[in-house]
């Protein structure tokens, strides 16, 4: 536990993973782009797929959430921009960690051949499923920007920012995947987890709903879970165009840098293991 | 290359693996959390020492089951040892299976990529090498077709060509290449050549006793996990043919008679064997000399050797003459069923020729006990001028085990009054004529 918060050890890790990334970087953009090739591959609308998905499953939410049940919000926050803008800037980011994570789980399975067989740097394997992941979140956020652009006319000043939130969630992803991939090597299991995970976690986040509405027993619910951050930060960005929550900026940064590096050295320790269970 | 010192290219120092055998894979972490061990321990490997050097290629040789692929697969890197060190120096590629990293959908040439990614090329590194590769495999014809369209032996030209476009310092191929046509295996040995050739290192795993001979120089022998044999190939391949077909049943026999052969037995055998060599006047001496030898002993072969065209015992050959090659055996039991045969092979372990009693369809008469046979083999002698070996077998027809065989009884060496080229193998007594048109 101590060699956790050691800063020699952590950055000897950190540095190991980055000379990887850099030396493989080809590879793992292009595994990641044979990933996004093969899910439409042999359809007929082809790639127009990758746009057709979120629009549909964002526009059932929104069609449920801001039409049927007709939520709303607001109370003691001054609201810039409508309910969908709401809930659009949370579930985006969600949607992608659904995907990256439950791809992650069973990435080391699904690649027993290149795990067992050739000298192949398994390290890019969790990697590639988060950029593959990261591919769909972009386009659903230029949806987000046609629909924000069309209601508001214009876009805030903060999505000037989203690079820097992207990169985060990107390191983020890629800690969690390390995490999920080593050890969904040896439970099988961890795929079921990780799809429950994904249904009750989009309640569990502040997508639908602001953290007021939720009563005051539950709340703390809510602050535990560490992906609300990312949350926030996203909402502050697309939603608000202003800084709103503040700690959710310096606790991002915190989880962010020990999930990298923390899920990176459990998988380091694990992966050497991964040819007698595969 | 030759005046340096070896450089040493692999070091394995007591090497040790277990395989724990868990139920299942959670059971595993299970153990790692909770400390109680969830496992059956299984040993692949126990206690293996061995180097190479740069430039040098090993063979592993090896029944099923033996520990080959698991040492490969820790050689390689994508298997962790239980115990002992490991020292690899160098860029390692290795081709453990066929069409590993290929993805059957895709084309052979956009395999080409992400195989040459994986295997640690850059994407400019692959463009400038692609044309090489294509051309090494053959393949051009159908490059562009999807990968489950091609044979297995397309698949494993395309492998193959991959893996070693790479350049790696050392390469390591698990039986990938048995399924090569033979044009195609020729092309892989002369890549292994020009590797060998450049200081890069070998390590190739084979049942092929031929393969191994002709390729490498040095080669190990592994048994229930164990070196049994290491050393020059041609020595430890002859160790392997024996662990197949000479010690199993020996054990066998050994077992069911108590751990040798009772002593009246071996004195009446004794007697037997002295009242043979008196009745063909050979001295003991002789009979047991050269070689290797090994067999159930149901059987002995006494005498053997090569006469010239006046019957006169030689081992100085000339290329184009006849002799005849015989060997004679002493039964000690009734014994029907038989085959019995000579092989010829050079000096680096290759079959130069091999004939028996079965393969020309002549049948040998059940042996009493006590029963002297003579088998000759009359030949042309077309080997071109070397040194060779003669080995002599008395074998089940079946092909299960030998009742005696003596490896390399005989070393004999042809010269030729004609001059041909001193690196081929055979004479074929040509006549050359020009003549202006």
């Amino acid at each position: 536990m101590k060699s956790i918060i050691n800063v020699k050890i952590s950055y000897q890790a950190f540095r190991e993973i980055m000379l990887l990334l850099t030396r493989h970087r080809q590879l793992t953009f292009a595994m990641a782009q044979r990933e996004i090739a093969d899910r439409y591959a042999g359809q007929s609308l082809g790639i127009l797929w990758a746009i057709i998905h979120p629009i549909v499953i964002m526009g059932v939410y929104v069609f449920i959430f801001a039409y049927v049940i007709k939520m709303k919000i607001g109370g003691t926050h001054e609201l810039p921009l409508d309910y969908t803008a709401y809930l659009l800037s949370g579930l985006i980011p969600w949607m992608c960690f659904q995907e990256s994570m439950s791809k992650a789980s069973v990435v080391i399975v699904n690649n027993a051949n290149l795990v067992k067989q050739v000298v192949f740097p398994i390290e890019v394997l969790p990697v590639k499923v988060v950029i593959a992941s990261l591919f769909s979140m972009l386009i659903s956020l230029m949806i987000l920007m046609l629909y924000v652009l069309m209601v508001n006319h214009s876009i805030p000043r903060t999505y000037l920012l989203l690079p820097v939130l992207l990169f985060f969630q990107m390191a983020l992803m890629i800690g969690i995947n390390y995490l999920l991939s080593a050890i969904g090597a040896y439970f099988r299991d961890v795929k079921d987890f990780v799809q429950i995970f994904n249904t009750i976690g989009l309640y569990l986040v502040p997508i639908f709903y602001l953290p007021d509405q939720v009563p005051s027993i539950f709340r703390p619910l809510l602050y535990c879970n560490p992906f609300s951050y990312v949350i926030w930060c996203y909402q502050d960005i697309l939603y608000f165009g202003r800084v709103e929550h503040w700690w959710s900026w310096l606790l991002l940064v915190v989880i962010t840098a020990s999930a990298f590096l923390g899920g990176y050295r459990i998988f380091r320790k694990l992966k050497t293991m991964f040819g007698n269970v595969l | 290359m030759t005046d340096s010192l070896p450089e040493i290219a692999i070091r394995v120092a007591n090497l040790t693996k277990a395989y724990r055998l868990y139920k299942k894979p959670s059971d595993m972490l299970r153990e790692v959390i909770a400390g109680a061990p969830r496992h059956r321990e299984v040993i692949a490997l126990n206690n293996i020492s061995f180097a190479v050097n740069r430039g040098e290629v090993l063979g592993i040789i090896g029944r099923n089951g033996s520990g080959k692929s698991t040492l490969l697969k820790i050689l390689a890197g994508t298997l962790d040892k239980t115990d002992g060190d490991v020292f690899v120096n160098g860029k390692v590629s290795a081709i453990l299976e066929l069409g590993t990293g290929f993805h059957p959908e895709y084309t052979g040439r956009e395999n080409i990529f992400m195989g040459g990614l994986c295997l640690g090329m850059s994407r400019q590194d692959i463009e400038g090498r692609i044309d090489q590769i294509i051309d090494f495999s053959e393949l051009s014809a159908v490059i562009d077709q999807p990968f489950r369209t091609y044979s297995t032996g397309m698949q494993a030209r395309l492998t193959f060509a991959t893996a070693v476009s790479v350049d790696p310092d050392i390469l390591i191929i698990d039986e990938a290449l048995s399924v090569g046509d033979a044009k195609f295996q020729k092309k892989c040995f002369g890549k292994f050549q020009n590797l060998r050739n450049r200081g890069k290192t070998i390590v190739f795993v084979s049942h092929d006793i031929n393969a191994i001979n002709y390729l490498c120089d040095t080669a190990l022998l592994l048994e229930h996990g164990s070196i049994e044999e290491q050393g020059e190939s041609k020595h430890v391949t002859q160790i392997y043919h024996q662990l197949l077909f000479g010690a199993e049943e020996n054990l066998e026999l050994n077992s069911a008679n108590g751990t040798t052969w009772p002593a009246t037995i071996i004195a009446e055998r004794q007697q037997l064997k002295q009242q043979a060599l008196q009745k063909l006047a050979i001295n003991p001496m002789q009979s047991t000399s050269g070689g290797i030898r090994y067999g159930d002993e149901r059987a002995e072969i006494l005498d053997y050797g090569i006469l010239d065209e006046n019957g006169k015992r030689t081992t100085q050959l000339m290329s184009g003459a006849s002799y005849t090659i015989f060997f004679r055996v002493l039964f000690y039991e009734q014994v029907e069923n038989l085959t019995l045969g000579c092989r010829i092979s050079n000096t680096r372990g290759v079959d130069m020729f091999a004939a028996n009693t079965s393969y020309q369809k002549i049948e040998v008469p059940a042996q009493n006990k006590g029963d002297i046979l003579e088998c000759c083999f009359n030949v042309s002698m077309h080997l071109a001028p070397g040194d060779f070996f003669l080995t002599f077998g008395v074998r089940r027809i079946d092909l299960s085990h030998f009742y005696d065989r003596r490896v390399d009884a005989l070393q004999f060496n042809v010269t030729s009054g004609r001059t041909i080229d001193s690196a081929c193998l055979v004479n074929l007594h040509e006549r050359i004529s020009i003549q202006h048109i």
